[in-house]
Formats: C-alpha cells, sequence, structure tokens
C-alpha cells in the first residue's frame, strides 16, 4: 500500500506501534495525514493539522514528553475519525480532554445500525475474518488477564488495543458495523487505559472483559449467520454499548476492593517450582519492608539467590506475553489428518520392502544399504507428522484463567491462578476434547474447594486461596495436575455418604486413595452434596467419563484443611493407541492397553461354574464371570479350553470379567480409524486399524464386550428355554 | 430401431420409476460385471477403481453380505459380498474375483464401499433409448434396487441403482440385527 492510500484508521494503527524517537515512521505519518487533511472536510483538516504540528514538534527533539505528545495524536487522530464518519456533525467539541472517547461514542448513540449480514459480503473473507479474529480476540483476553495483575504495563495495553483495532477495520470493511461500533468503544476505553487516565481493575477490567465476551458472541452469530440463521444482535448489546460510552455514569470504580490477581508474582512462582513454601515467603512479604520482595526473600533465607534469579526470569517471560508466535501457516484439518493417514501407509509399506525375501537375503547388500537409508527418512517424517498435530496447551489454559476469574468474582473469593507448562503439546484433536473435564475441575475447586477469604484467615490460611493448573509430559502421557490449597476431602463424610447411597457395605480394608476415588462413582452426586463443608462431588462422574472416553485417568489425592490434587493422565494422542495383538482363531484383534488389567493362564482349580452354566474364574481372590470371545463373535477353531488359552481381566467394578482369547500375538501402536459410514456401529469393536503387514485388525471395545456377553444367552441356556417352551 | 417406440417406451418408463423413486436413469457410460452369469451394470461416476480379490477382515456380529472390512490405502472400508446380498449362491473366490470400490453419496452421508463381484466385464456406452423400466415379477423378486435393464447386443444388463442396494437396506438390516441382540437378552435368564 503506498502511504498516500493509509486512511485515518491505519494511521491511528501506527501510531499506537510508534516509537516516539522513530522520525522514518513520524515522517510517513506526517506525510499520510498531509494526505488526509488535503482531501477532507475543514474540521478534519483542522485535525490533522493540529496533529501534524505535534508531529512537527517531536521530529524537531523540542518536545519534553513525547508519549504525551504521541497520545495526543492518538486523540486528535480518534478525533478525526469520528468527524468522518459524520460528517454533518459541523461542531467539534473545543475540550481538550485527551479521549473523550466515551462522550464521542454516547453522541453516536442514535446512528445505532441495523444487524443484517452484508448482502455482498464474500462468506470466503467472513469465514477467513472469524477465524482470524477469533485468534485475534483469545491473545486479547490473555493480555486483559495480565494486565489486571499488572494494570501498568503499557505494551499489554496496545496488545489489547491492536486486537479491537484489526477487527474494527475489518467488520468496517466487511459491513458488519454492529462489530465496528463496538471494537470503537471498547477502543476508547483502552485509550483512556493507555493513558493512564483510569487503571484496567475491578469494574473497568470487567467492562473490558465484556467486551471480548460480546465480540465472541457476535463472532458465533456471524458464523450462524454464514449457516443461514438470521443476523441478530446478542443479547445485551445496548447495555453494554450504553455502559462503554458512560462507565462512570453506571458507577464503574476502578477498586472494586480486592480484585482476585491472575499470578505474576516472584513468591506464587517459587512455590510452584516447589522452591520455597507459602508460610515462608507469606511471612518474607510482610517483613520486607523497602526491600523487593526477592531481596526480601534471598534474606529470610526463604529461597536461594539463584532460585529467585531464575523465578525473576519465568515472571519477565510470563509477563513478556509468549504469544508472540512463530511464523507460522493455517492448514485445513482434513488435509493434515490426511498426511497424516498417508505416511501412516508410507511406513508400512516401507517396512513390506524392507522385510521382503530380495532384501533381507543378504545378496543385495547394496539395495539393503538403499533400504536402510530410507527407512531413516521415513520415520523422520513420521516423527514429523506427528509433531505436526501437536498443540501447546496454551490456549486451552488460558480459557481456565478466564473462567477462575470470572469465577472468584462471582462467588467473591480471592485465587491466586498459577499455570505452569503451557507448552505441553497435545494432539490438536485432543485440546478441544480435554477443555470440558478441566473447566468441570476448575469449577469445583472453586464451587467446594477454596473457602471465602474471612474463612481462610480464620483458619490460619493466606487470604488468597491458590490454584494452580500444571500440564507435563509424563512416560507418553500429558498430566494436568489442578491443585488447589482449599478445604480438601473428608473421608469420614464420604464414607457415610457412599454407605448411605449403598455404594459400599463399609470402609473396612479399604484404602484411602480407594475411598477418594469413591467420589468419582455416579451416584455419588447426584442428589444433595455431602456437606457444605467438604462437598465434592458435583458431577465428578462425568468428568472421570468424558477423561475415560480419551483413554485417560482421572486420580484425586487429598488432605483435610489442606486441599486436594486432581490428576488427570491422557494420551498424547488419540490417534495412536497402545494395544495388545491378541489371537483368537484365525482372528486377530486390537485389545488397547489401558483396558488391560492383567493377563493370565488359569490354573484348573481356579475354574469353577455357577448352576452347571456360569463359567468364573477365582483370581487373587475375586470370582469373576468369563465370556469366550470366540464365543461371542461366532469365531470357529478357537481354543476351547481356558487352561490352554488367555484370560485377560478387563472392566472395572461390577463389570469386572475375564475375557478367553488364544494367544497374546504382542503388542503394537495402532493408529485407530472408523470402520466406515458404511457399517455403522458394532458393537464390541471400537474401529479399525491397519496393522503390520497391511491387514485390517479389529480395535475391542471391552465396554461393549462386556454388554454383548450380558446380552448373548449362553448356548445351553437357550436349549434350555426351548425345552420348557415345548413342554 | 424404431427411435420413437423406444422413446415412449423409455418415457413411461421414467413415468413408473417417479411414482416411487426421485432419481431417473439417464444414458451414459455403465461398468458391467458378472454374476453368475448373469450382467450386472453401474454408472461409472460412481466408481472409483477396480481391485483385485484381497484379504478381507472379518466383522464380528453384522450380516453375512457383510464380508468384513479392508485397508484401501490407509482407509478402512467395509466390503459387501454382492452375491449374498442377493441371496445367491456364495461362490469361492477365484483369480476373477473383484472388488468394486464405489462411492455413495446418501442422505448427506458418503461412504466409500467395496463390492465383491465374480468378475467385471467392461465399460459400455448404454443411450437412453436402449434402457428399459424393470420388469415386474409381483411380490417374489424385489425389483426397486433396479434402475433399468439395458439391451446391449441382444443380451440384458441390469442396472443396478447401487445407492439402494447399499445404503437403505443395509441400515435397516444391520440395525435390525442388533435389534435382535438387544432384544433377546434377558428372556432364557429370566423365563
Amino acid at each position: 500500500m503506498s502511504q498516500d492510500e493509509l486512511t485515518l484508521n491505519d494511521i491511528a494503527a501506527l501510531i499506537v506501534q510508534i516509537e516516539p524517537t522513530d522520525l522514518t515512521d513520524l515522517a510517513q505519518v506526517r506525510k499520510a495525514l498531509h494526505a488526509i487533511a488535503e482531501s477532507s472536510s475543514a474540521p478534519v483538516q483542522r485535525l490533522a493539522m493540529e496533529a501534524i504540528k505535534r508531529i512537527d514538534e517531536m521530529m524537531g527533539g523540542k518536545a519534553s514528553d513525547p508519549s504525551g505528545l504521541l497520545a495526543e495524536i492518538g486523540a486528535l487522530i480518534e478525533k478525526a475519525m469520528d468527524e468522518m464518519e459524520k460528517p454533518d456533525h459541523e461542531e467539534i467539541s473545543s475540550s481538550s480532554s485527551k479521549s473523550g472517547g466515551g462522550a464521542l461514542a454516547a453522541s453516536r448513540d442514535e446512528t445505532r445500525p441495523s444487524s443484517n449480514l452484508p448482502a455482498e459480503a464474500d462468506p470466503a473473507l467472513l469465514a477467513e475474518f472469524i477465524t482470524e479474529s477469533r485468534d485475534l480476540i483469545a491473545n486479547a483476553e490473555a493480555a486483559l488477564l495480565r494486565l489486571e495483575g499488572d494494570p501498568e504495563n503499557t505494551e499489554t495495553v496496545n496488545t489489547i488495543f491492536r486486537a479491537f483495532h484489526t477487527i474494527k477495520g475489518t467488520s468496517a470493511f466487511l459491513g458488519l458495523e454492529s462489530i465496528s461500533e463496538l471494537c470503537h468503544r471498547a477502543e476508547s476505553l483502552l485509550t483512556r487505559i493507555r493513558d493512564k487516565e483510569i487503571r484496567c481493575t475491578g469494574g473497568y477490567a470487567d467492562l473490558a472483559f465484556r467486551s471480548v465476551d460480546m465480540l465472541k458472541d457476535f463472532l458465533k452469530i456471524v458464523q450462524d449467520a454464514l449457516g443461514g440463521e438470521p443476523m441478530v444482535t446478542p443479547d445485551g448489546f445496548d447495555d453494554l454499548m450504553a455502559l462503554l460510552a458512560e462507565p462512570e455514569a453506571a458507577a464503574t470504580l476502578e477498586e472494586p476492593g480486592e480484585a482476585p490477581t491472575v499470578s505474576l508474582r516472584l513468591g506464587d512462582i517459587l512455590v510452584s517450582q516447589g522452591k520455597a513454601n507459602r508460610e515462608e515467603v507469606e511471612a518474607a512479604a510482610i517483613d520486607q519492608g523497602n526491600e523487593t520482595i526477592g531481596l526480601a526473600l534471598v534474606r529470610s533465607e526463604a529461597a536461594s539467590l539463584t532460585e529467585v534469579g531464575r523465578a525473576l526470569r519465568e515472571q519477565r517471560r510470563m509477563a513478556s506475553g509468549e504469544f508472540a508466535a512463530d511464523s507460522s501457516v493455517r492448514v485445513r484439518t482434513d488435509r493434515l489428518d490426511r498426511l497424516v493417514e498417508m505416511v501412516g501407509e508410507l511406513v508400512i509399506g516401507h517396512s513390506m520392502v524392507a522385510q521382503d525375501e530380495t532384501v533381507t537375503s543378504g545378496n543385495h547388500p547394496e539395495l539393503q544399504r538403499k533400504v536402510n537409508h530410507t527407512d531413516k527418512i521415513v520415520r523422520q517424517i513420521q516423527d514429523l507428522c506427528m509433531s505436526i498435530r501437536m498443540v501447546p496447551l496454551r490456549s486451552t489454559i488460558h480459557k481456565i484463567a478466564r473462567l477462575v476469574r470470572d469465577l472468584a468474582r462471582r462467588k467473591e473469593l480471592m485465587v491466586n491462578f498459577i499455570s505452569i507448562g503451557e507448552d505441553t503439546e497435545i494432539d490438536r484433536n485432543m485440546v478441544d476434547l480435554i477443555n470440558d473435564p478441566l473447566v468441570h475441575l476448575v469449577r469445583n475447586a472453586l464451587d467446594h474447594g477454596i473457602e471465602p477469604p474471612d474463612e481462610r484467615e480464620r483458619n490460619g490460611k493466606p487470604r488468597a486461596g491458590t490454584l494452580q493448573l500444571k500440564a507435563y509430559h509424563s512416560g507418553g502421557n500429558v498430566v494436568v495436575e489442578i491443585s488447589d490449597d482449599g478445604r480438601g476431602l473428608d473421608r469420614e463424610k464420604i464414607i457415610q455418604k457412599a454407605i448411605a447411597k449403598g455404594l459400599i457395605q463399609s470402609e473396612k480394608g479399604m484404602s484411602d486413595s480407594e475411598i477418594t476415588s469413591l467420589i468419582f462413582q455416579p451416584g455419588f452426586s447426584t442428589a444433595d452434596k455431602v456437606t457444605d463443608i467438604s462437598g465434592r462431588g458435583v458431577g465428578l462422574d462425568v468428568v472421570r467419563k468424558a477423561v475415560e472416553t480419551l483413554r485417560g485417568r482421572v486420580e484425586v489425592s487429598s488432605e483435610l484443611g489442606k486441599g486436594s490434587t486432581f490428576c488427570v493422565r491422557l494420551p498424547l494422542t488419540m490417534a495412536v493407541t497402545d494395544g495388545m495383538l491378541v489371537r483368537v482363531g484365525k482372528q486377530r484383534y486390537i485389545l488397547p492397553t489401558i483396558n488391560i488389567d492383567m493377563s493370565f493362564r488359569p490354573s484348573p482349580e481356579a475354574l469353577s461354574t455357577i448352576i452347571g452354566q456360569g463359567e468364573t474364574v477365582l483370581f487373587k481372590g475375586k470370582v469373576m464371570p468369563i465370556f469366550r470371545l470366540h464365543r461371542l463373535f461366532n469365531i470357529k477353531d478357537a481354543v476351547e479350553d481356558p487352561t490352554r488359552g488367555l484370560l485377560i481381566i478387563i472392566g472395572e467394578g461390577t463389570e469386572r470379567c475375564a475375557l478367553l482369547v488364544d494367544e497374546l500375538v504382542g503388542q503394537q501402536q495402532v493408529v485407530a480409524k472408523s470402520l466406515g459410514n458404511g457399517i455403522g456401529n458394532v458393537q464390541g469393536i471400537a474401529g479399525g486399524a491397519i496393522l503390520g503387514d497391511g491387514r485390517v485388525g479389529l480395535i475391542l471395545d471391552p465396554q461393549g464386550i462386556i454388554a454383548l456377553a450380558r446380552q448373548t444367552p449362553e448356548p445351553r441356556a437357550a436349549k434350555e428355554v426351548v425345552c420348557r417352551q415345548e413342554t | 430401431m424404431n427411435n420413437q417406440m423406444a422413446a415412449t417406451v423409455s418415457k413411461t418408463g421414467q413415468e413408473e420409476r417417479a411414482t416411487n423413486r426421485v432419481r431417473t436413469l439417464k444414458g451414459g457410460k455403465f461398468l458391467t460385471f458378472l454374476m453368475a452369469n448373469e450382467k450386472y451394470g453401474l454408472e461409472i461416476l460412481k466408481v472409483r477403481e477396480i481391485i483385485g480379490m484381497m484379504d478381507v477382515t472379518s466383522v464380528p456380529t453384522t450380516p453375512a453380505f457383510v464380508r468384513g472390512v479392508i485397508n484401501l490405502r490407509g482407509k478402512v472400508i467395509p466390503v459387501i459380498d454382492l452375491r449374498l446380498k442377493f441371496g445367491m449362491e456364495a461362490k469361492e473366490n477365484t483369480e476373477r474375483t473383484c472388488i468394486i470400490v464405489v462411492h455413495l453419496a446418501h442422505l448427506d452421508q458418503e461412504m466409500t464401499m467395496g463390492i465383491i463381484v465374480d468378475e467385471v466385464s467392461d465399460v459400455l456406452d448404454i443411450s437412453q433409448d436402449q434402457i428399459e423400466p424393470p420388469p415386474s415379477f409381483g411380490a417374489n423378486i424385489r425389483t426397486d434396487f433396479i434402475l433399468g435393464m439395458g439391451k446391449v447386443e441382444q443380451k440384458v444388463i441390469t442396472m443396478l441403482d447401487i445407492d439402494r442396494v447399499l445404503t437403505e437396506q443395509e441400515i435397516s438390516l444391520v440395525e435390525s440385527s442388533a435389534e435382535k441382540a438387544g432384544s433377546e437378552p434377558d428372556k432364557p435368564i429370566n423365563g
């Protein structure tokens, strides 16, 4: 774009990003302003000339306060923009107030645009706009959260400003007037924050968050509108617009009392890294006097100098906004999936070549060398492909940070949210799926875990509770730990409740972990909560179900009065399943390793039957039914005698049972695929996978098999029924 | 050949079909194949590819005509035995046994499926006036998945409405077998 074509919009964007000392940029702005002044109406011209005068001052180096001047220029341009949009508005307010954004916006209130998806808008452009805006909003949201913890950070304000500004520009271009107007007003609010006229805390922060939420609603509506839905204005739009216009009118205040903080504090970082303990840090914080907290920490020996130094660097890194993302391209996910699929095929195809007799015979060393070389390349491609699918958990964690903030405010709790390991990567297909269970757990921690400030103080805890979300990789799994320092689980209450619910007879012989995991039982939570004091258990069975469908596990550990930790363990990717290859007759099946408890060959004494029909096996003091896979699936030539086959224990609790197969062939990682639409759902089969020899292997679904076994009448039982009917 | 007459025939055929299905058959290229010495035709646009017989992994608890699933270059697709589907006798695989991979779009669902046939014959150009409506056999023989009868060189080719063959009845059959399994369970135990 040539400079002459810069609009006021572009100039405003430039001003936000400009360094007061950058003469080239200033010159560019000056030139653009000139061009605009020449081609505009009188009021705009006057404003533009005014701005040019300021720029001249700055360029001459005469200005004592370049940043202040820059802000003034920004305000002037903003006014000029308003002026341009309202050519009939003759009089400019002569007020020298720097922004006046609120008042100006209010004066434009009567021109509320009608909400219709502009007829001429290009659907492809709109779709692009939606994705782009989503990213920007996500960034802005993260920045807002940081800003609330550190209201003085101008760079963060600019990030948010840029997001709103870009969306404003694009939406105006696309004719989405409501959105651009919303952005405009939000910008006005941000200008005031940037100019240090107000601080981004309390009511103002809420307002900013609400604007972001409103934008999200709008994007959703635009997306629906693309699908043919009518375009409507989201609920509360008018209220928000009025509020944004006159925040003070609605008694919006800076200080809401005690604002929940999203932690960037040095002490929290140290505690979360396990380098210091909370009590010592709190003590040091009280004694710190005029010293910086870091110094106080070292002096009180709560942490070593190196540790504090490291934590300081970490703090700076967290504050500097890591989302300045590396350059990247967008790729359609279906193409990516296809690529991964094809690479999987390539690996199989290649291993078939590598295992070909011609290669392995040793008569062609040259050929073997080449095949080995290709082998390395193929493996690298496979690794690369898997890594392409991985995305960091950052956006999920940011969403949760937002949730914590809102919930804490609503419930009047003080919560420090600490997140560790935002860079932990997970398969992109999993990201959306883990969101719900995590949100549930966080909600749970805030609803029942962390006490109100006064109660905490009475119990000798710091007023602000700590909620920590920690994500890391461990042994091929992604682990997300959500820990709070709240009430913790009350063992006795759980036992009482479980007995009352008929889940257990007595707590005898139950370990602590067995008892705490009772809270994941369905039915534990259906009725009233345990008590007000240790009322964990709102839909925790839902969490467990969701995690298990992701082939993961959720565990809890807790100490009464000290807090609880929920640990969610998930596989890195859903695409690859760790499985055991089992043989039944001539068929081979894959049983996901996570479903297997144990496998063994029973001794004849361990086997018995019930009423002459139901086969059972005694294993480690527990009796469980035997289901024969070959009978369920009607497979011929399978091992009939359990003592010659292999029993695999699957299922949990009352579902526990032993599955009879012929033998274990080996362990294999497979890529799970659907069997195709044509065949639909097959009971007992979770999907298919391509095995090493290129054939399709079926992946077993233990739950389905158990259900199938319960349905399929045993042959002998069926005969009995027939006899009875005959007599 | 009397063009005018053929045209009227095909027109009445169209009217007849219009009563029970929306699609009407136009002339075009057809892939023909043999099963039990009968010749069948498929619209060529439905056909993705023809592959030789390969190992089929059988899927338990599905109807007999579902032979199982195969690996089509990394995709798992179901394979139907058309002989069993049509109630003919099963036949051992021969060197000529083929899998025709067809792509169907049915009620917003897209699916790729393989159908096992005895032998693929050739691709024929059949014009609309060579196509007759299916004859009616009454209730004994179902003809609702036949689009029409093609007449080429004094031979008759049965034109299949492959969407119908593989989808509607397919799904209902699979479902009914699941239902059967689901409705029976408790009876023997309780009664």
